[in-house]
C-alpha cells in the first residue's frame, strides 16, 4: 500500500513546506497541549461548522487538506480511527442529563456524540457515498483503520482511501487522568522534558493525521506501508519475539531497520515496553520518540505515521525528535514505528521508500 | 419591533450557535428554514425545547412545528397566542 | 485468497427474547416480544418508554461468568463476554492463539458506569479503574481478556451499524489470512445516556414500536449482545466443524444525506444493499428473506422502505425483528445476524409484531407470522447515524 498524501493537525506548527517538518518548534509549559492550528474557517464554512466539536473540525481540515494536495475531490473510503470521538460534546450532553435529572435536552450534543461524528460528517462535507467506517481501539484507533485500509488496497488497488486518526482534548478527562495516573499531575512540565519525570502518566494532546493511501503508487508517493501488525496485550518477552516475527515475515532483519520510532510518553509504569527494544534489538540504529511535540492521546500515533513518511521524503530526521546519538545511514529505505499505551494495543508499521 | 422578537432573534443566534448572524441580520418575515436562515430539522427539534424552557410551550404534533417556526414573526405570534 | 469463502461456525447471543439462541429462535417462533416496563436500569422515564431490557442483573452476570469481587466489567462487556462464551463454545474453538482474532462492536460501551460515576469517581480511588471505561476500547478489553483473546483486537462504532461492520472487517481478515478465526459482533446495553439522547430526538415511541406500520410512532431501545465466530470453509472443514451459514456478501456505504436522519430516496441503503449483491454474485431476484433494519421510527422505515422498493421488483419476504428485540443498537446488526442464520438453518421467516396499517408510501407490507418457507439467500441490514448503512447477506449450508 502506498502513502500518496499525508496531512496532519496538532500542538506544532506544521510547516506547510515540502521541505520542512515544522516551523518554529513549540514550548509548552503545562501539561495539555492543545491544537495549534487555529485557522478553521478557511476550510469549513460557517453554517456547517457551528455544530463542529473541536474533533471534527480538525478531521474535517486534516481531511480537506490532504484531498486537495492531491487533487482528490472523492475518495474511495473514509476510514477514520479515534480514541474517544467527541468527547467534551458527550461530555456536555451528559452532564446536562445529571444536572437536569434528565429533564427537557437538546440534541445537539447528543447527536456529536457519536464516535463515528468525524467519519460522517467528512463525508457529508464531501457528499461522499463511499464505505465509511470507524473504528475507536484505544492506542489502536489509527492502526486499526489503517489495517482495513491496507486490507482494501490488497483486494482492488486503484482506489483512493482517506483514513485518518482523530482525539480531541476533553477538560474533564484532562481531570480524571490527573486522579488515575494517565496524566502528569507536576504544576509546571516542559515538554521537551517529558522523558525526564520520574512519575506515572503523560501530557494530553490532541490532533488528526490524514491520509490518502491506495494500492496503486502515485507520482510521488511518500512511501510504502508494508505491513502492520496489532497486539491486544503482550508481556516483553513476547514483544521481542513479535518484534522480530513481524520482521522476518517481512524478510526483514534488525539490520535492515534505518529508523525506530517509537512512543515514548514519559510514564515510568510503561516506558519500559520501548526500552526493551530500544535497548536491545533496535540499540545500535536511530531511534526517535514524538509525543513530547504533540502529547499523548489515542491516535497520536498518527502523528509518528506522518513524520516516517516525511523523513522518507526529505531523507533527513528530525534532531528534536532523536533519542540517541545514531545518525541514519546515507539512505533511509525502512522505517519502524511501534506503540502501546499502558501496557495495551501494541502495534507495529513497517513503511519503505518507495 | 416588539421585545418578544429581538429575544427570540437573540435566544436563537445563541442556542443555535448562528455566529454570523446578529440580531439585525434576521427580519421579522424571513423564513427561518428556507433560503434565508437556512435551519435544518435538527435547529426544529433545538426550537421546541427553547420553547418548552424558556416560555413552558410544550409543542406535541411535529407538523404544527412547521407553522410556527415559519418566521420570527410566526413564532412570537404563536407564544403571544398561550401567555 | 478473496475469493475464499467465510462460514459460520458459532453463534451466542443475548437479548431481550432470550439468554441463548435458542431461547431467542423460540421467542422468535412463538411471537414473544421482550419489550415491557424498565425494571433494571435506573431512570425517570421509567414508566414513559418501554424498553427490550436484558432481565439479568450485573451481579447475576458476573456471578455466571465466575469474574472475581473487583472486575471492573461495563454492562456491555458482562453482556459481551456473556454471548461471546456461547460463540466460542459452539464453534468449538478451545485454544485461543494470536491466530484468533476479536472485532468488536459498540455504540456507548461503558456508558451506564461512566454515567453512574460521572461527579463520583473523586469518592473513592476504588472507582479510579472505570475512569479508562469512557472509551469504547475500554469494553472490548474486558471482553478479551475473559475470553484470553491477545492479538488483534478491534472496535467498531459507527453507531447502529456497528455490529454488521464489525462482521465485514472480521471477514475481511480473515480473507487476506491475517487471522484463522475471528469472533465478531457487537454489544450494548440500555443507559440513560441513549434514553435520554433518543427522546431529545423525538424518536422514541410511548408504546410498543410498529415497524413499516403507517401509524408508526418511533422505536423502543433495547440491550443485547450478539457475536459469531467466523473462519473460512477450507478450515471449518478441515477439522470437521459443522458449518451454520455461509457470509456470501456485505457492503457498506453512507447517505451523506443527515447526520442523523436518512435520506428520502435511500441513497445510502440503496448503495449498501447493491454493492453487497454485487459483493454476493447474487441479483435481487435470489434474496428470499430481508431481515430489514426497520427501527419503526417514521423516517427509517420510510427511507429502507423506500430504497428496498428501488432495489428489488418485487420485494422479498421481509420483516424487521425490532419489536422483539427494541433497537439495540450497536448489536442490533450482529443480534439480527443470528437471526438471519436461524432463519436459514429452520427454513423459516420471522413476523414482524404490531404490523396494523400497511404505509401509504410503499407498495409492500412487511410479514406479519413466523411461516416456515424456503430460504436461501438472507440479507441483513443497518444502518445508523452518520450515514451509516450496511447490508450482510448469509446463505444456507450445503
Amino acid at each position: 500500500m502506498f502513502v500518496n498524501g499525508i496531512s496532519t493537525l496538532n500542538a506544532q506548527d506544521i510547516s506547510s513546506s515540502e521541505e520542512s517538518f515544522f516551523g518554529e518548534v513549540q514550548t509548552y509549559s503545562s501539561p495539555i497541549l492543545k491544537t495549534y492550528f487555529s485557522d478553521f474557517r478557511k476550510y469549513i464554512k460557517p453554517a456547517a461548522m457551528r455544530r463542529m466539536s473541536s474533533s471534527v473540525k480538525m478531521g474535517v481540515v486534516a481531511a480537506s487538506k490532504v484531498l486537495a494536495s492531491i487533487n482528490i475531490t472523492q475518495p474511495d473510503a473514509i476510514i477514520v480511527g479515534t480514541g474517544m470521538g467527541c468527547k467534551t460534546d458527550s461530555d456536555v450532553f451528559l452532564e446536562n442529563l445529571l444536572a437536569s435529572n434528565e429533564g427537557l435536552l437538546s440534541p445537539t450534543k447528543f447527536i456529536q456524540s457519536t464516535h463515528n461524528t468525524v467519519a460522517g460528517q467528512i463525508a457529508l462535507q464531501l457528499k461522499c457515498k463511499a464505505y465509511n467506517m470507524t473504528f475507536v481501539q484505544g492506542a489502536a484507533s489509527f492502526e486499526t483503520a489503517l489495517l482495513d485500509a491496507f486490507l482494501q488496497s490488497i483486494s482492488s488497488k486503484n482506489r483512493h482511501l482517506l483514513v485518518g486518526g482523530v482525539d480531541e482534548i476533553s477538560k474533564y478527562s484532562n481531570e480524571l487522568h490527573q486522579l488515575d495516573g494517565q496524566l502528569k499531575t507536576e504544576q509546571e512540565i516542559c515538554n521537551f522534558n517529558l522523558l525526564d519525570y520520574a512519575s506515572t502518566g503523560s501530557i494530553s494532546g490532541e490532533g488528526a493525521s490524514f491520509f490518502v493511501v491506495s494500492g496503486e503508487k502515485s507520482e510521488p508517493s511518500y512511501a510504502s506501508v508494508k505491513d502492520i501488525e496489532t497486539y491486544n496485550q503482550l508481556d516483553k518477552e513476547g514483544l521481542k519475539n513479535k518484534a522480530l516475527n513481524f520482521l522476518k515475515k517481512n524478510e526483514l532483519s534488525t539490520d535492515d531497520i534505518d529508523v525506530f520510532i517509537c512512543g515514548n510518553n514519559g510514564d515510568v509504569n510503561y516506558d519500559d515496553f520501548y526500552h526493551s527494544l530500544q535497548s536491545d534489538i533496535f540499540s545500535q540504529i536511530p531511534q526517535l520518540y514524538y509525543k513530547h511535540l504533540v502529547g499523548e492521546f489515542y491516535t497520536s500515533s498518527g502523528f509518528a505515521f506522518w513524520l516516517a513518511c516525511k523523513i522518507l521524503r526529505l531523507q533527513e530526521i528530525p534532531e528534536i525528535c532523536q533519542l540517541n546519538n545514531f545518525k541514519p545511514n546515507s539512505s533511509i529505505k525502512t522505517i519502524l514505528l511501534y506503540n502501546q499505551y499502558k501496557g495495551r494495543d501494541h502495534s507495529f508499521i513497517l513503511l519503505q521508500a518507495c | 419591533m416588539s421585545n418578544l422578537r429581538v429575544e427570540l432573534k437573540e435566544k436563537i443566534i445563541e442556542q443555535l450557535n448562528l455566529e454570523d448572524l446578529s440580531v439585525e441580520d434576521i427580519q421579522n418575515d424571513d423564513l427561518l428554514f428556507g433560503d434565508e436562515i437556512g435551519l435544518d430539522s435538527i435547529d426544529a427539534l433545538e426550537l421546541i425545547v427553547l420553547l418548552e424552557k424558556d416560555y413552558g410551550i410544550k409543542l406535541t404534533d411535529p407538523a404544527e412545528g412547521k407553522e410556527v417556526f415559519k418566521s420570527i414573526e410566526t413564532l412570537a405570534q404563536f407564544i403571544e397566542s398561550k401567555q | 485468497m478473496d475469493n475464499e469463502r467465510i462460514v459460520v461456525t458459532g453463534m451466542g447471543v443475548t437479548s431481550a427474547i432470550g439468554n441463548n439462541v435458542e431461547e431467542n429462535f423460540s421467542a422468535l417462533q412463538q411471537s414473544k416480544s421482550g419489550i415491557g416496563k424498565i425494571e433494571i436500569l435506573e431512570t425517570v422515564h421509567q414508566d414513559h418508554f418501554p424498553v427490550g431490557e436484558i432481565k439479568m442483573s450485573n451481579e447475576a452476570l458476573a456471578e455466571y461468568l465466575k469474574l472475581p469481587d473487583f472486575h471492573y466489567f461495563t454492562r456491555a462487556a458482562l453482556l459481551g463476554a456473556y454471548a461471546a462464551k456461547q460463540a466460542l463454545q459452539q464453534a468449538n474453538i478451545e485454544e485461543i492463539d494470536f491466530q484468533t482474532g476479536f472485532v468488536n462492536g459498540t455504540s456507548v460501551g461503558g456508558m451506564d458506569v461512566t454515567e453512574k460515576l460521572y461527579h463520583k469517581y473523586k469518592e473513592n480511588p476504588s472507582n479510579f479503574p472505570f475512569i479508562e471505561a469512557q472509551h469504547p476500547g475500554f469494553t472490548t478489553n474486558k471482553i478479551a481478556d475473559y475470553l484470553g483473546i491477545n492479538g488483534v483486537v478491534t472496535t467498531i462504532s459507527t453507531a447502529c451499524s456497528s455490529g454488521a461492520n464489525a462482521v465485514m472487517m472480521g471477514a475481511k481478515l480473515l480473507k487476506q489470512n491475517r487471522l484463522k478465526r475471528v469472533l465478531v459482533g457487537a454489544t450494548d446495553c440500555l443507559s440513560k445516556f441513549t434514553l435520554n439522547g433518543f427522546h431529545s430526538l423525538r424518536i422514541l415511541s410511548p408504546d410498543l414500536c410498529q415497524p413499516f406500520d403507517q401509524h408508526r410512532k418511533g422505536l423502543n431501545l433495547g440491550e443485547a449482545a450478539g457475536y459469531l465466530v467466523l473462519e473460512t470453509e477450507e478450515d471449518a472443514k478441515k477439522r470437521n466443524q459443522p458449518i451454520l451459514a455461509y457470509l456470501e456478501g456485505y457492503a457498506n456505504a453512507n447517505d451523506a444525506h443527515h447526520q442523523t436522519a436518512s435520506s428520502a430516496t435511500g441513497e445510502g441503503s440503496f448503495l449498501a444493499m447493491q454493492q453487497a449483491l454485487n459483493n454476493a454474485n447474487l441479483n435481487p431476484k435470489q434474496i428470499d428473506y430481508i431481515n430489514a433494519h426497520g427501527t419503526a421510527t417514521p423516517n427509517n422505515d420510510l427511507s429502507e422502505g423506500t430504497a428496498i422498493q428501488r432495489l428489488f421488483q418485487e420485494t422479498p419476504t421481509l420483516s424487521s425483528t425490532k419489536a422483539f428485540t427494541g433497537h439495540t443498537l450497536a448489536a442490533a446488526g450482529a443480534i439480527e445476524a443470528v437471526f438471519s442464520i436461524l432463519s436459514l438453518q429452520y427454513q423459516c421467516v420471522f413476523p414482524n409484531l404490531n404490523f396494523q396499517t400497511k404505509m401509504e408510501d410503499l407498495n409492500f407490507s412487511p410479514h406479519n407470522s413466523f411461516q416456515k418457507q424456503e430460504v436461501n439467500y438472507v440479507l441483513s441490514n443497518s444502518f445508523g447515524f452518520g450515514g451509516n448503512c450496511s447490508s450482510l447477506i448469509f446463505s444456507k449450508a450445503l
